[in-house]
């Protein structure tokens, strides 16, 4: 938690515009509760203001809630399929997302029923966890192989549309379409959190209430239904919910790596498979690894922004590497 | 409690593995289903956890259907040994023992220090409280078998399912598991491939074979030569232990010519009369 309200601040004051770190965290501060004197005396300019309030504090705010939401969700996926490669978008939720917001950006809104961007990224991201749960039931279930290849090939279907719209638009669109399909959370404002931050509280209140039985159905099938787990019960509600979540969040920030399929695993060496201790670590650590890549994102190559997702990639994956090669991932199942 | 299969079938994939199977089992009663691979043995005891559902017919605890009950009141009473656990993302031992509980909680909250209690007495009963802190996937087959078995032991329940619960372990391990499972004060009914450890430890066996019931009452008076043949396709002899005069049963390939030829310590051709 600490380590999450310094990146706030820290990030809040790193920029073009000067802002030092006392004056930054004033300014949250100074919008937060009413009153405080600094933010009428003058010591603060307006251009410092805004930098803050309206630029870095939404992004990074969204990068918080983005990362534990794509964690959150990474981790319910990987239950549903108990299969340690899947994550948020395993079910071509990214890549609907992407058929939808691409759509947007090389034909305009009228293409899409006059949807915004995020509107109808939302919109192609639930479509196609739709079709991949038609796909994946047999007789009334969800099988979680069915599930997995069915998402593998509309996944790869989708993004055959993306790739198609994309090599025909012009030359100036391709630029916005890479900036989602790697993901960034650099257009954010106070009004696209709310969506995203929605979707990750309701979805955290419905996953605390069934950790017990999450915990079963690690143990199998049969092993979670023999101790009174309703499987198919609970395994529709987590694709739903985990669905949500991630549309939720794709239609805004495009369709982030990594940080869905990594964390959870990072969670589960750190502190065991137990859902009871690993996802409040995967959710906290979700935030502040999405946050801290932001945060490197729009300083390491200034004034050039890099695409979120080749700074979760660069930053994650050898820090992943390290720490599964270290013992205690034996805890985490890595050993078998 | 009292445990009836009333009339059952079931199909899976379209064929029928159970087809008419009555049984009625008696509270505190200790039996053992026999019956080659593929005869259903499995499938009669997933019915009892809800793990199928039948085509036709009941399975009933104290007369209630267990359709009719909620999935977590049948776990509460009916605790169930399996084969095997997935271990794609690994608990403790004791983390596994502790799921035992999960029936008789709500679904989230910590586990209590009663839980921790009955989880722990689960693992001294079966040898293992000194792998509490191992992964279950490190362990050997044997030491998984006995886990399993602690966690049944924690989810108590006045009826334990035990689907073959032996075939990992090593003989002392046998031996004790059938020795603890017969002093429990619950109906166990468990699918076991040794006949001679069914005969040995159970009060009766229900033998099964293409899924139908062939047979059902105590060891002895089932397990004759001519059901053996006819079920499980071997021939058997029956020697009595010197020890114990229990009876033991020698088997062999009905072309063989001496059945026993592996195990008796007489010398070939010289066995029974």
């Amino acid at each position: 938690m600490a380590v999450i309200l310094g990146l706030v601040v820290a990030s809040s004051a790193v920029g073009p515009v000067e802002v030092g770190v006392v004056d930054a965290a004033r300014i949250v501060l100074g919008h937060l509760v009413p009153g405080m004197p600094w933010m009428t005396d003058g010591s603060l300019t307006q251009l410092q203001d805004q930098a803050v309030w309206n630029f870095r504090l939404p992004r990074t705010l969204l990068a918080g809630v983005a990362g534990a939401g794509l964690a959150l969700a990474g981790a319910i996926m990987q239950v549903i399929v108990r299969n340690p490669l899947a994550e948020p978008y395993i079910l071509g939720v990214s890549s609907g997302a992407s058929v939808g917001a691409v759509l947007v950006i090389v034909a305009g809104s009228t293409a899409v029923a006059g949807l915004s961007l995020s509107a109808a990224a939302f919109v192609g991201a639930l479509g196609a966890s739709v079709l991949v749960a038609l796909f994946a039931r047999q007789r009334g279930q969800l099988s979680p192989t069915r599930m997995i290849l069915s998402g593998v090939a509309l996944g790869t279907l989708f993004s055959a549309i993306t790739s198609y719209l994309t090599v025909t638009t012009d030359a100036q669109n391709v630029v916005s379409v890479l900036f989602f399909l790697l993901g960034s959370v650099s257009a954010a404002t106070m009004q696209s959190l709310i969506g995203p931050a929605i979707a990750l509280v309701v979805a955290c209140v419905v996953v605390g209430t069934q950790v017990r039985p999450m915990n079963a159905l690690l143990t199998g099938d049969e092993s979670a239904t023999a101790l009174g787990v309703n499987v198919a019960r609970l395994r529709g509600l987590l694709l739903l919910v985990a669905s949500l979540l991630t549309g939720a969040i794709v239609s805004v920030s495009g369709g982030i790596g990594f940080v869905g399929l990594v964390i959870p695993h990072v969670a589960r060496i750190l502190v065991g498979a137990d859902h009871r201790r690993m996802l409040p670590v995967a959710l906290l650590g979700g935030a502040a690894f999405l946050m801290l890549a932001d945060l490197l994102a729009r300083t390491v190559a200034a004034p050039t922004e890099i695409p979120l997702g080749i700074l979760t990639a660069f930053v994650g994956a050898p820090f992943f590497l390290w720490l599964m090669r270290r013992g205690s991932a034996a805890r985490a199942g890595f050993d078998r | 409690m009292r445990v009836v299969f009333d009339d059952l079938t079931v199909a899976l994939g379209g064929t029928d593995v159970l087809r008419s199977v009555s049984l009625a089992i008696e509270d505190g009663r200790f039996v053992g289903l026999l019956g080659p691979n593929g005869s259903g043995k499995s499938t009669l005891l997933r019915t009892l956890y809800r793990a199928v559902t039948p085509r036709a017919g009941r399975t009933l605890l104290n007369d209630h259907d267990v359709r009719s009950l909620r999935p977590r009141d049948v776990a509460r009473t009916v605790a169930v040994m399996l084969q095997e656990t997935s271990t794609e993302f690994d608990l403790t031992v004791l983390e596994v023992v502790l799921l035992g509980r999960v029936p008789h909680h709500s679904s989230f909250g910590r586990d209590t220090a009663e839980d921790l209690r009955i989880a722990e007495e689960a693992l001294v009963r079966v040898g293992a409280l000194d792998l509490a802190d191992r992964m279950v996937g490190q362990l050997s087959g044997g030491q998984k078998q006995r886990v399993m078995l602690a966690r049944a032991l924690a989810q108590a329940g006045p009826v334990l399912v035990l689907d073959e619960p032996t075939n990992h372990l090593d003989i002392a391990h046998q031996l004790e598991q059938m020795r603890l499972v017969g002093t429990l004060d619950r109906t166990v009914i468990a699918a076991l491939h040794d006949l001679n450890l069914a005969a040995a430890h159970c009060d009766e066996v229900a033998v099964l074979k293409d899924g139908r019931l062939v047979a059902f009452g105590p060891p002895r008076d089932v397990l004759t030569r001519d059901l053996v043949r006819e079920v499980f396709e071997v021939d058997a002899r029956f020697l009595p232990d010197p020890e114990t005069g229990r009876t033991v049963l020698a088997f062999g390939h009905p072309h063989d010519p001496s059945p026993s030829a592996d195990i008796s310590p007489e010398p070939q051709g010289a066995t029974t009369p």
